[in-house]
Parts: C-alpha cells; sequence; structure tokens
C-alpha cells in the first residue's frame, strides 16, 4: 500500500516538474526537446505527458508535439527524443483576442495568406511571390514590414535564395490542415 | 547543360518533377558517354547524374504529398486568397491558430552573461577615444570636384548634350515616359543615365511631368534651356534599385 503510495507521488512530482520544465521558457526559443524530458523525467516521458495533459484540459491547454519531420504515422521512441513539446492553447482564440494581443487584422490576413500560399506550394515559395500576392491586398511597406516581423517571430523562415519556408512557430501553433479548410470553404468575397 | 537547368529550374520553382521524363534523360546520358574523355566532360555527366538523383527525390517527395489530404491545388489556393476580405483571413487563421504558452524568464547563465558584458562595456566618455576624427567628412559639391580635376566639366556638357539630342530625338516634339527614356541594358547605365537626366532637367534642358493619379513621369524637353529662375523649381525625388530596373525593363520587353 506504501509502496503505491510512493508511486503516485513520485507521478505527481514528476507531472509537476514536466509543468515547469514546459511553462518555463529555459533556452532562447520555447519548447523542450524529448531528450531533455526523457533526462528530467524517465524514459516514460510520454507517459507523464499524458497524465499532464488531463491535468491542463480543464484549462483549455495541452501538450503539443512538433516532430521535425512531419507528423510520422507511428511515433518511435527516437522520434519523441527529438520531438519537440509545448503547452499550447486547446481551442482557438477569437479575432477579438488576437487583435488584444497586439496584432493587426491586416497583419493576421497576411499571415495566413503566406501560411496558405506556402502550405499550397508543398512547403516553400520564392518570397517575391509571396509579396506579390500580398501587395493586391495590403500596403508595400506593410507587406515588407510583416513579413520581416513573421521570420522574426518564427511563423515563416527565409532560405539564403529567398525561398519562403512554414517557421518553427507555425509548425508549433498553426492547425494546417485547418486553416486551410477555413479559407477554401468561405464563402465572403470582396 | 540543358538538363542541369531543367532540374535546378523545378528544385527552385517547386514545379512538377514528373515533367521530366528521367529514363530518356538516362538514355541520353548513357549514349553521349562515350564520347566524353576530358575530365570536365565526365565531371559535367556526374553533375548531370547527380541532378536527376535529385529530381527522383523530388518525385518521391511529390507522390508522398499528393496521397496526404494536404494536397491543394496551389492556384486554387492563390484565387482563394485573393478574393477573400482580410477579416475572412485573419478569422481562418484565429481559428486554427493555437498559441504557444510560456513564461520567459531570467536564468541564472543569462544574468552571468549579462554581468560579463557589463563588467567589458567601456564607459560613455571613453567610447569616442581612438578612433580617427569624423572632421572634413561630408558631400562634396561637383563644382569642387571639377576644381580637384576629379570629372572634366567639357567631357561632362558634352554627355549632356549628347543626352539632350536623344532625348528631343525620342520625345519627337512631345514627350517620353521618364523610365522608357533611361532604362538602358545594364543596371549602371541605367543609373548612369538617370543621373545625368537629373542634371538636364535642374538645368533647364526639360522639366518633368508627372500625373500622381496613374503615378506616371513624362520628360518634356525645351527646344533651349530655360533658367531656373524664369520657372517655378521644385524637386521630384525619383528611388530607383535594382527591382525596379527588373520591373522596368519586363514592362519594356512587352512592350
Amino acid at each position: 500500500m506504501a509502496e503505491q503510495e510512493d508511486k503516485i507521488e513520485e507521478m505527481r512530482r514528476k507531472v509537476k516538474k514536466a509543468a515547469q520544465l514546459l511553462l518555463f521558457q529555459r533556452h532562447r526559443l520555447p519548447g523542450v526537446r524529448g531528450w531533455e524530458l526523457r533526462r528530467a523525467l524517465g524514459g516514460k516521458f510520454t507517459e507523464i505527458l499524458k497524465l499532464l495533459n488531463s491535468q491542463l484540459e480543464p484549462l483549455g491547454l495541452e501538450v503539443k508535439s512538433v516532430f521535425e519531420s512531419g507528423q510520422p504515422e507511428k511515433p518511435t521512441m527516437e522520434d519523441m527524443e527529438r520531438a519537440r513539446f509545448y503547452i499550447v492553447l486547446a481551442g482557438s482564440i477569437s479575432p477579438s483576442d488576437v487583435q488584444a494581443s497586439g496584432w493587426r487584422i491586416d497583419e493576421v490576413a497576411a499571415l495566413a495568406s503566406t501560411i496558405a500560399l506556402i502550405i499550397s506550394r508543398q512547403g516553400k515559395v520564392p518570397r517575391k511571390e509571396v509579396e506579390d500576392v500580398l501587395r493586391e491586398k495590403f500596403l508595400d511597406w506593410k507587406v515588407e514590414l510583416g513579413l520581416e516581423r513573421f521570420i522574426r517571430l518564427g511563423y515563416l523562415h527565409q532560405s539564403e535564395d529567398g525561398m519562403l519556408f512554414l517557421g518553427w512557430r507555425t509548425r508549433a501553433e498553426v492547425d494546417e490542415r485547418a486553416l486551410i479548410n477555413m479559407i477554401l470553404g468561405a464563402q465572403e468575397t470582396e | 547543360m540543358r538538363i542541369i537547368d531543367l532540374c535546378e529550374s523545378i528544385e527552385a520553382k517547386g514545379g512538377d518533377p514528373f515533367d521530366v521524363n528521367v529514363r530518356r534523360e538516362f538514355e541520353k546520358l548513357r549514349e553521349y558517354l562515350r564520347m566524353w574523355k576530358k575530365p570536365p566532360e565526365l565531371v559535367l555527366d556526374a553533375k548531370t547524374v547527380n541532378k536527376l538523383a535529385s529530381l527522383i527525390k523530388l518525385q518521391d517527395r511529390w507522390v508522398k504529398y499528393r496521397s496526404t489530404g494536404l494536397f491543394l491545388d496551389p492556384l486554387l489556393v492563390e484565387l482563394k486568397i485573393r478574393s477573400l476580405r482580410s477579416e475572412t483571413l485573419a478569422n481562418a487563421l484565429a481559428r486554427a491558430w493555437h498559441p504557444i504558452i510560456t513564461l520567459e524568464q531570467l536564468t541564472l547563465g543569462r544574468l552571468k552573461e549579462g554581468l560579463e558584458y557589463w563588467r567589458k562595456l567601456t564607459p560613455l566618455e571613453g567610447r569616442g577615444k581612438g578612433l580617427p576624427s569624423p572632421e572634413g567628412m561630408g558631400e562634396m559639391p561637383f563644382e569642387e570636384l571639377l576644381r580637384l580635376g576629379f570629372v572634366s566639366e567639357t567631357a561632362f556638357n558634352q554627355m549632356l548634350n549628347e543626352l539632350w539630342d536623344e532625348l528631343k530625338e525620342k520625345a519627337a516634339g512631345g514627350k517620353i515616359d521618364y523610365w522608357e527614356f533611361i532604362f538602358a541594358d545594364s543596371y549602371e547605365e541605367t543609373l548612369r543615365r538617370a543621373y545625368l537626366t537629373s542634371f538636364l532637367l535642374t538645368l533647364g534642358y526639360g522639366t518633368l511631368e508627372v500625373d500622381p493619379i496613374k503615378d506616371e513621369r513624362f520628360i518634356v524637353p525645351f527646344k533651349k534651356p530655360v533658367q531656373a529662375s524664369q520657372k517655378q523649381a521644385v524637386s521630384v525625388p525619383i528611388a530607383m534599385n535594382k527591382e525596379q530596373w527588373e520591373k522596368v525593363k519586363e514592362k519594356i520587353a512587352k512592350k
């Protein structure tokens, strides 16, 4: 009986540790690598994360894993160790909440368009082509500044040859499939 | 070289890798391989094989991507983006957005880095010491360049006169589009012509007509130079960069 209580206590301690690791930013970028979690929580860190998830659910939060090369069908332990883990908002946010956090509607629209364009072109698109599309809807200087901001925040990544890719933050925060479905399904027209 | 260019173009622009018939290209390479003797020819052959191998890898990715639910027609997505209002696009992202929850904190390591930086930072009064004085630096007027002999007034005037003659000829008694006039085959030459044209207009050999609605600029040459005092002089800044030059080039090529 005492042994079982010890085990439960041990699990509680590990869940707390996992929450601290994931919530406090320890590196330049948020998130924790799987191998770091394994080192701190032991070999069964994925079980601890499941427990943490159940604790976070009532708060509208969840643990999100981002794999290095896309979502594998059945992630192996090696995939899990190389993945990056974050705590994200489980539900979506309202446009007014987005504005309240310092984003302008046209900036969010430009980011949505850029992400959708990149997804539709299999993950990369020349920056110039993105600029051409955005310039039809937004002012020139806003396009330029917007793209720079998205790159700085990690939503986009730009290669030396001027190609734009999805950045680490988009892969962590944006449900790509949902975004595309919503854009394609939207009916309003200008 | 053609095969390499084709492969590189598909790789860079993200075109359909199945546009290239890899088997046929390999057969061609095999056919020509017997003729290659010199090392550069063999190197080129190896490079082509390498590019074709990369293309096969792209084809593999293409098939995998098409088999996923995320396959989309890029044109359809682009058209949809163009047709939707900003609010609708923003709403779509907001509904698919799950921001990361994190708390930034100052770690002991960062605190040590900050302390180290502070220790090494030179006091304000000591920062400018040892640097050469910026005295004498600044913009040199054209007259000064002439006086020092860096440019020749005769040669410069000759260039201006030649350009004025060309302007009168091209405008044919009317006006000519500014970009069309200054455009040359190279970016550097275009800059040179823009520079000389600014002198022509400042010295009263012609004037610039600006249509702010259509954002067009035309040069109207005068038959005789008009002194600056005889007309109301205004400065019109025209920015130019390589990208803009490329656009003008495309526009002129279309014409």
